[in-house]
């Protein structure tokens, strides 16, 4: 090696180092503070290269939206019913200065802030029932779940954005409950299902078996209307047929119904020999006999 | 300090490591003698006639650092140039072959803003009507502004999945359960969800663009499952049952109408025949009257006579005359109507039986008739 060359070197070296303490880069996502032993020298340093002595402190923050969230938080509702909320924080540091010398680290600060929207969260449950913040409006209760905590953010050094509830868990034996009341809700929906179709079932037969009675009634009806006809018409022709000599109409009608009433096979008669059939049984008679009735 | 401006560092090709002042001369002179003390070092142990080499050296070094600042930015892509940390140009998409400062003056960081990714969620979420859902949904997002993406928000993605669960918990929780299981008011819930999302993605300014919401499966829970299906069966059984009256009334009803029209045309069949008959027997009548006109006295005997005729050939008789005795007159009729009944039992076997029992009554009738003749 070239000893004469080593002051130079040597010098190099120094210069370098001190070159390398002497800046420091701030990105677009950042905030940067500049510490002189421990006083704060610089602050609101645009993104860039910037210099400091080498003896300063650099200490940087993230200055985007940063998120907190936190899970199985226990709250009771004003019907004394407990709920398991995860929420989560969105806040951004706002002043660096004030940040660093109330919190320092992020951790610190979203702690802090989250004591509060706890609380905020819990007066918010507390005074209202399940189902009502189930469905509550977000909007009409973000600015109470902040409570106090927007105030105490300020101190921080921090904007709290936002609180949210990403999540209500229910404890197994409410969970349970509710799956009871689940089903009996679908039982109950069954039952009326199955009624609905009981219902409709009977009216349809009922609705039909009317109409069958009502079918066959007036069918009959109009069979005995036409039989009557029937019968109207076969009386009108036996009387204009008859009514030409009723006598003889007698008559005749007598012997046709002697010939199919008497005289059957098997018949006894007890008769005596009367009348005009018997007329000539015991007398040939003589040719103006009367004709006496049988 | 010149050496600390950004023009400075175009001069030189190991950025950090300063030349002593702005002459060129004399930064080369430095940078030789410290090549030539690493290659002293190295063990090459030679004298001052590498001196070419050492810039030839430095000079390819150069170049290879210049090359490493070429980059692309691909058609789906965006790319932010910062440097020192400040944002100095957003490459648009699709910005092709560009070049930066190498590092450490400036760096590149790109976002694929044309892809449109997908997030999945599963959450149990309770109902306005304090029911639990299992639902199932995935947002499919793009990177829309890289700016923002990059430099707005610490973490872009869990931001939107904290969002996702919040809104689809807000939307949810402002509808039944029913709205939730049936199909369809289910767009109007991604709709809102999507809406919900976006408004609080831009409210946190974070560039990120909403494509669709999809509310892929939505169930009760697993301890309800049974209870779900059977209400589901009994909406079946409800249309079944239906169905079923319908087809019996579509039965029964033509089944009526066939036994009307039968009843009708029995009616109608019975009219014509006792019209029909009603004709023809006045026709027989009437007949037998204009014949009976004509001779009316020996027609009605002769009619008489041919009635009784019949009549008394075919049954039994027992003539009684009165007048030829006064004396008792003994007449077993219930022993000729044993006879009679006992015949008709034996008839009952075969025509036969009957024919030859046919003469008995003749025998008793002529004993019958002499006794009553003595």
């Amino acid at each position: 090696m070239n000893l004469r060359h080593l002051p130079l070197y040597l010098v190099l070296g120094a210069i370098l180092i001190t070159a390398g303490l002497s800046m420091f880069t701030v990105t677009v996502t950042e905030f940067a503070i500049r510490k002189e032993f421990g006083a704060i020298v610089g602050t609101h340093y645009a993104p860039g290269l910037h210099y400091k002595w080498p003896w300063d402190t650099v200490t940087k923050f993230d200055n985007r939206l940063l998120s907190q969230s936190f899970t199985g938080e226990t709250f009771l509702t004003n019907d004394n019913r407990a709920l398991i909320v995860d929420f989560y924080i969105k806040w951004r540091v706002k002043d660096p200065v004030l940040y660093y010398t109330a919190s320092g680290t992020e951790d610190v600060a979203a702690a802090r802030l989250a004591s509060s929207v706890k609380d905020g969260i819990k007066t918010v449950v507390a005074q209202r029932s399940l189902p009502q913040i189930v469905s509550a409006e977000r909007a009409a209760v973000t600015g109470e779940m902040l409570g106090e905590a927007s105030a105490k953010a300020a101190a921080l050094g921090v904007d709290l954005i936002d609180v949210r509830v990403q999540r209500i868990d229910l404890p197994d034996e409410v969970a349970a409950r509710v799956y009871e009341s689940m089903k009996q809700n679908f039982a109950k929906t069954a039952n009326q299902f199955r009624a609905e179709g009981q219902k409709a079932s009977t009216g349809i037969r009922a609705a039909a078996e009317r109409q069958r009675t009502v079918i066959l009634a007036e069918a009959e009806r109009d069979a005995l209307h036409i039989r009557g006809e029937g019968d109207a018409l076969a009386t009108q022709t036996y009387a204009r047929a008859y009514g030409k000599n009723p006598e003889f109409y007698a008559f005749w009608r007598s012997m046709r119904a002697y010939e199919q009433a008497i005289g059957r096979e098997g018949d006894l008669l007890v008769i005596t020999p009367d009348g005009e059939f018997f007329k000539y049984l015991k007398d040939a008679g003589s040719p103006n006999a009367s004709v006496p009735r049988h | 300090m010149a050496w600390n401006q950004p023009n400075g560092g175009q001069q030189n090709p190991w950025g950090r490591r300063p030349g002593q002042g702005s002459d060129i001369d004399e930064r080369l002179k430095s940078l030789q003698k410290r090549l030539e003390s690493l290659f002293r070092f190295g063990g090459s142990g030679e004298g001052g006639g590498g001196r070419p080499v050492v810039v030839i050296l430095g000079l390819a070094l150069l170049l290879v650092w210049i090359f490493t600042g070429f980059y692309q930015v691909k058609q789906a892509e965006s790319a932010a140039v910062q440097r020192f940390g400040a944002l100095v140009a957003i490459k648009p998409a699709g910005a092709g072959l560009n070049w930066h400062w190498p590092w450490p003056i400036e760096t590149v960081t790109k976002v694929n803003v044309g892809k449109v990714n997908s997030s999945a969620f599963n959450s149990r979420v309770l109902t306005s009507d304090i029911n639990l859902a299992d639902l199932r949904f995935s947002v499919q997002y793009q990177l829309a502004d890289p700016a923002k993406v990059l430099f707005n928000v610490r973490d872009p993605e869990q931001t939107l999945s904290e969002v996702s669960e919040s809104a689809i918990r807000e939307t949810v929780g402002r509808s039944t359960l029913d709205e939730v299981l049936v199909g369809k008011t289910r767009p109007e819930i991604t709709r809102r969800t999507k809406e919900l999302i976006q408004r609080t993605l831009d409210a946190y300014n974070s560039g990120i663009s909403i494509v669709t919401v999809n509310l892929e499966d939505v169930q009760v829970p697993d301890a309800v499952i049974p209870s779900q299906r059977d209400a589901n069966k009994a909406q079946a059984d409800k249309e079944r049952s239906i169905l079923e009256s319908e087809a019996y009334a579509n039965q029964i009803i033509p089944v009526a109408q066939g036994a009307a029209t039968r009843i009708q045309q029995d009616a109608e069949a019975y009219k014509a025949q006792v019209v029909a008959l009603a004709e023809g027997q006045a026709s027989l009548f009437s007949q037998v009257e204009a014949a009976y006109a004509l001779a009316p006295e020996v027609t009605r005997r002769r009619l008489y006579m041919d009635t009784i005729e019949g009549v008394l050939s075919h049954a039994h008789k027992v003539l009684i005359d009165g007048k030829a005795g006064s004396n008792m007159l003994y007449l077993p009729i219930d022993k000729l109507l044993e006879k009679g009944t006992a015949r008709e039992v034996e008839a009952v076997p075969g025509e036969s039986a009957s024919v030859s029992g046919a003469k008995e009554p003749d025998q008793v009738t002529v004993e019958a008739r002499g006794r009553s003749e003595r």
